[in-house]
């Protein structure tokens, strides 16, 4: 689980968390928006319903005080409403908040308002009733009854008059239109010699006048006052704080809205932004894709195509013949003149391959190796295809590459397969041509049967893991005879191997190929061991074999070194003979191996002298004590007058460097004769005795 | 004469012609919870509500004297006597205000008044709450309305309140003329036109022929006043606000007397001559308070519904 999350990474939890804090965020918004408005609308409502019943009231009011009738039921009601907006409104969450303290101090105001107009408008009713009924009393039922009074045209003129001014300041409603009513009704009051209706008339007429005299003028200026209450500036008051502070939430939202789309538009920069790398991305990998597709089908330093590119195609090719080009020693070219100068020349060769009359063949060029060249042709034919060889092989050879301006020629093996595989039959003849260090092109046929040399190998080297794990590797032995006297001085241990059916092998057979295996160095080791036991029981001289090769391997030396340690007092009978080898470089290992074995007591010989490598300059840097010469040597010296010289010249050099001379392949009495008119020593040859498993096994040849 | 005839029956029809009358009908039927209302009924009459357990709402309030007390003043608990006449409690609820003084503003707010008056019901909310609760019967009653695990003293003025809010008189002869069903005699119609032409109508109007508006008693002729009387001077302390009171209603005023806040009159008749002589400045002649006891008559509404 845990890994998933490694492979996930923390980008995408974080931009889902981003994500989901955003939702939430908007999710809050919405809902906050969604409450702003709806106490918005719902404070409003009560302003409005307010607004409206104030004005009603105010009608109502109105209404009350000029109509005769009026049901005050709308009065109370309107007024009702309007407290209960006002309640309503205190109590409303919404408004208690500190943004809206300017908004809930106007709506106190407004309730002190409201008590103080209930009371005003308590009073005004009060006053009204009273106007009211007084003007209707004067107005209207005096103007009947009055007439009772038209006996006295004074009484009733006077009367009559007040009704006008009344009806009038009541018509106009304006108060200044009652003159002195007091004054006028004054005289009302002395009247006498009334009947008992006349007298009610005239107390309930001077009550009223007064009444109306009184309470007419304040009652003008109530009507005002109710009228230009500050209730409805109040309520103005409250509505332009609630919307001034409405606004500042409607700013946080805006803010909030303002956020959001920011957000909302770093998201969108960071989305484009990330596709936008994403696309340039991919087309990097797309482009890194094909370099990397050409790198692995194409060799960088020369442009041709790759190896594993040949694999790829190996199997699209129609009837393919594949010209393998080796480029002889280039190493000693890379060595001597710099890497740099190397790959120059490679790449020159890439370009020298590439023959125009090539062309009609489809060629396919290839770098298939450091040193290693191919070109595969199609439709062509055998012998087309080995004259396209010997071609691209004198192209080569015939060419000046140039390091700077020093001249550099180069040879090449070339080889031609058409058979499949083809690189490892191509291959193989290539091994095979160096190996046989052969001029021209090679061309494989299956007759030569290379790959049976492979497979001989390996079986040569089972037989060999076999043969050792079996203890079949056993030492022949050869005597080595003193020429004088005929007596056996010596015997050569010689390697065997005895099969598995018994038939006895010899070295020739499986020793080059034991070279090339590890089991070589066990060879020898066993080689050693079993001469050191077979010396038991004679008191002569034995002698081993030993490439001078080996003795640059090191596990070889200190393995050498240890047997001589365990069979420290035979090891003064050993004699060893080195076998020089053209690859010695290291002549400072030879000597020091001279030097420990001789410190053993061991002898060391020079084998197979006179042929070859021969170097004189060997036998006086290293402490040698015997020669052997070369049988090819002995068995002319009789017939050749040039080897008889030749022999004598590496005689009289060893006697005078006073080595021991030992003569190989001796077969007759002639060459014996002649040997020791020469003055050699020691012989050895079938004349004296062909190996054999023991030293035993040897008669003591007597003298002829 | 024949011309006070046209005007009384032309302004009697016109009106009515034009349907701006400035008394409304009552309406036939009322919308209550029936369940809390027939508790609250239960505890209207319930003498558990008072200290000595002797008063009731309905002592004082009694449905067989138009909701009102025929004593001047009503007698509470320990005997003690109130300082004013007890008013209607049917139609209350369209009354602007409560009380003769209206210092209570809903009917809720009025009938902790009584509970709590040491002279009238003499309780405290929580005796309330506890006697009813000691009583198992009670406690099943209000859980069976309001839920809940006892009675609280909320929820029994709650009760009270939803019946007294269900005590309308409905279909009165006046109310009926008024919605055309029926006709008035004519000594009726002509009371009801002085009522209007002297202007007893200008206070005693709307839906509850009064209630909605405080009016001076003795706003022409000044009225004697009492010290102790729960006028809006008792509250207010202003002196224009001596012998002012809430208008009371005048519906079933048939069945209230005595009248007025001071039980001072004992008749319709003797209360529409003090009426007129201090209140519209006016003397009415004995026909006049004939025809207008007439029409006060006719405002005698039907027993409520939920008494029955």
């Amino acid at each position: 689980m845990s890994a998933l999350l490694r492979q996930i990474g923390w980008k995408p939890f974080l931009a889902l968390a981003a994500g989901v804090g955003s939702f939430s965020l908007l999710i809050y918004f919405y809902l906050s928006q969604r409450h702003v408005e709806y106490n918005f609308r719902e404070v409003r409502g009560h302003f409005h319903t307010i607004d409206r019943n104030y004005h009603r009231l105010n009608y109502a009011i109105l209404r009350s005080s000029l109509f005769a009738y009026s049901n005050q039921d709308e009065i109370t009601g309107d007024l009702d409403t309007v407290k209960q907006e006002y309640e309503a409104l205190r109590k409303n969450a919404f408004l208690q908040r500190d943004a809206y303290r300017q908004s809930y101090r106007s709506l106190v105001r407004l309730g002190e308002a409201l008590n103080r107009y209930e009371l005003m408008l308590d009073d005004f009713m009060m006053l009204n009733a009273g106007i009211k009924n007084s003007f209707v009393y004067i107005t209207s039922l005096s103007a009947d009854k009055v007439k009772m009074f038209e006996q006295d045209p004074v009484t009733y003129a006077r009367i009559l008059s007040i009704i006008a001014e009344v009806s009038q300041a009541r018509i106009l409603f304006d108060a200044t239109f009652l003159g002195d009513l007091n004054r006028e009704v004054e005289p009302l009051g002395y009247l006498s010699g009334m009947s008992k209706e006349q007298a009610a008339l005239i107390r309930s007429f001077i009550l009223h006048v007064h009444y109306i005299a009184g309470n007419y003028p304040g009652f003008v200026q109530n009507v005002n006052r109710i009228e230009t209450f500050d209730l409805d500036r109040r309520i103005v008051e409250l509505e332009t704080n609630f919307l001034d502070e409405a606004k500042r939430d409607y700013e946080m939202l805006d803010r909030f809205v303002t956020i959001l789309a920011v957000l909302f538009l770093t998201a969108l920069i960071l989305v484009m932004g990330l596709l936008i790398r994403a696309g340039n991305e991919n087309r990097r990998l797309r482009e890194l894709e094909g370099e990397l597709r050409h790198a692995i089908s194409h060799d960088q330093l020369t442009g041709l195509l790759s190896r594993s590119r040949f694999e790829q195609l190996q199997a699209e090719f129609e009837s393919p013949y594949l010209l393998l080009l080796n480029l002889d020693r280039f190493k000693h070219v890379n060595d001597f003149y710099g890497s740099a100068a190397g790959n120059a020349i490679l790449k020159e060769i890439g370009l020298l391959i590439r023959q125009p009359v090539l062309e009609p063949y489809r060629p396919h060029y290839f770098r298939l190796g450091g040193d290693e060249f191919g070109v595969v042709l199609q439709g062509i034919d055998a012998e087309r295809a080995r004259q396209m060889g010997v071609m691209l092989k004198k192209s080569i050879e015939g060419y000046t590459f140039f390091v700077d301006d020093i001249e550099v020629y180069l040879t090449v093996s070339v080889a031609v397969n058409g058979v499949a595989p083809l690189l490892e039959n191509a291959d193989l003849i290539l091994k095979y041509d160096k190996a046989r260090h052969s001029e021209g092109v090679l061309f494989f046929s299956e007759a030569l049967h290379l790959k049976e040399q492979v497979a001989r190998n390996i079986a040569t080297a089972h037989e060999l893991k076999r043969a050792l794990d079996r203890d079949a590797i056993v030492p022949w032995f050869q005597p080595i005879v003193q020429l004088q006297s005929g007596e056996v001085a010596k015997y050569e241990a010689l390697v065997r191997m005895v099969g598995s059916d018994g038939a006895i092998i010899g070295p020739a057979v499986f020793l080059k190929t034991a070279m090339q295996t590890p089991y070589y160095r066990r060879i020898t080791a066993v080689m050693v061991q079993k001469v050191f036991e077979a010396m038991e029981g004679y008191d002569t001289r034995f002698s081993i074999n030993l490439g001078m090769r080996d003795l640059a391997d090191e596990k070889m030396v200190s393995m050498l070194l240890s047997l001589l340690e365990t069979y420290k007092e035979r090891a003064g009978r050993l004699d060893i003979e080195l076998l020089e080898s053209e690859e010695l470089d290291d002549l400072a290992s030879v000597k020091t191996f001279i030097e420990r074995v001789k410190a053993y007591g061991c002898r060391v010989a020079i084998d197979d002298f006179g042929v070859g490598y021969s170097n004189f300059a060997y036998l006086m840097e290293l402490d040698i004590d015997i020669l052997k010469i070369d049988g090819s040597l002995i068995t002319k010296v009789v017939a050749d007058e040039m080897t008889q010289h030749t022999v004598k010249t590496i005689v009289r050099f060893a006697k005078q460097l006073g080595f021991e001379i030992v003569a190989e392949f001796v077969e007759d009495e002639a060459t014996i004769a002649v040997l020791r008119g020469m003055g050699v020593e020691y012989g050895q040859g079938y004349y004296y005795g062909h190996p054999a498993p023991s030293p035993g096994g040897v008669t003591c040849i007597s003298r002829s | 004469m024949k011309y006070w005839l046209a005007v009384i029956v032309l302004s009697a029809f016109a009106p009515l012609a034009m349907g701006q009358e400035p008394i409304e009908p009552l309406p036939r039927y009322v919308t209550y919870d029936h369940a809390k209302a027939a508790l609250g009924r239960q505890l209207f009459s319930e003498t558990l509500l008072s200290s000595d357990k002797t008063v009731a709402c309905a002592t004082c309030h009694s449905f067989n004297y138009g909701g009102a007390d025929p004593r001047p003043v009503s007698i509470g608990v320990g005997g003690k006597t109130g300082n004013v006449q007890s008013p209607t409690v049917y139609n209350a609820r369209y009354n602007f205000k409560q009380f003769w003084n209206g210092r209570a503003a809903s009917l809720t707010e009025q009938a902790s008044g009584p509970i709590h008056n040491p002279v009238e019901m003499g309780m405290e909310s929580g005796t309330v709450a506890r006697r009813l609760n000691a009583d198992p019967d009670y406690v099943k009653a209000f859980a069976a309305v309001y839920g809940g695990e006892g009675v609280t003293y909320e929820q029994v003025i709650d009760a009270i309140v939803e019946f007294e809010k269900a005590l309308v008189t409905p279909d009165s002869p006046f109310d009926r003329f008024l919605r055309g069903e029926a006709s008035m005699t004519p000594l009726e119609l002509e009371g009801y036109q002085r009522f209007k032409a002297y202007g007893c109508i200008t206070c005693h109007n709307g839906i509850n022929i009064g209630g909605n508006s405080f009016q001076k008693m003795g706003l022409f002729v000044p009225y004697e006043h009492d010290e102790a009387a729960p006028d809006l001077h008792a509250i207010t302390n202003k002196r224009r606000h001596v012998n002012v009171y809430k208008v009371p209603t005048l519906r079933n005023i048939a069945l209230t007397a005595p009248y007025f806040h001071d039980a001072s009159s004992k008749t319709l008749t003797d209360a529409v001559q003090k009426m007129s002589y201090h209140n519209l400045g006016v003397e009415l002649s004995d026909k006049d308070v004939q025809a207008i006891v007439a029409f006060l008559k006719t405002l005698t509404g039907e027993r409520p519904e939920v008494l029955r």
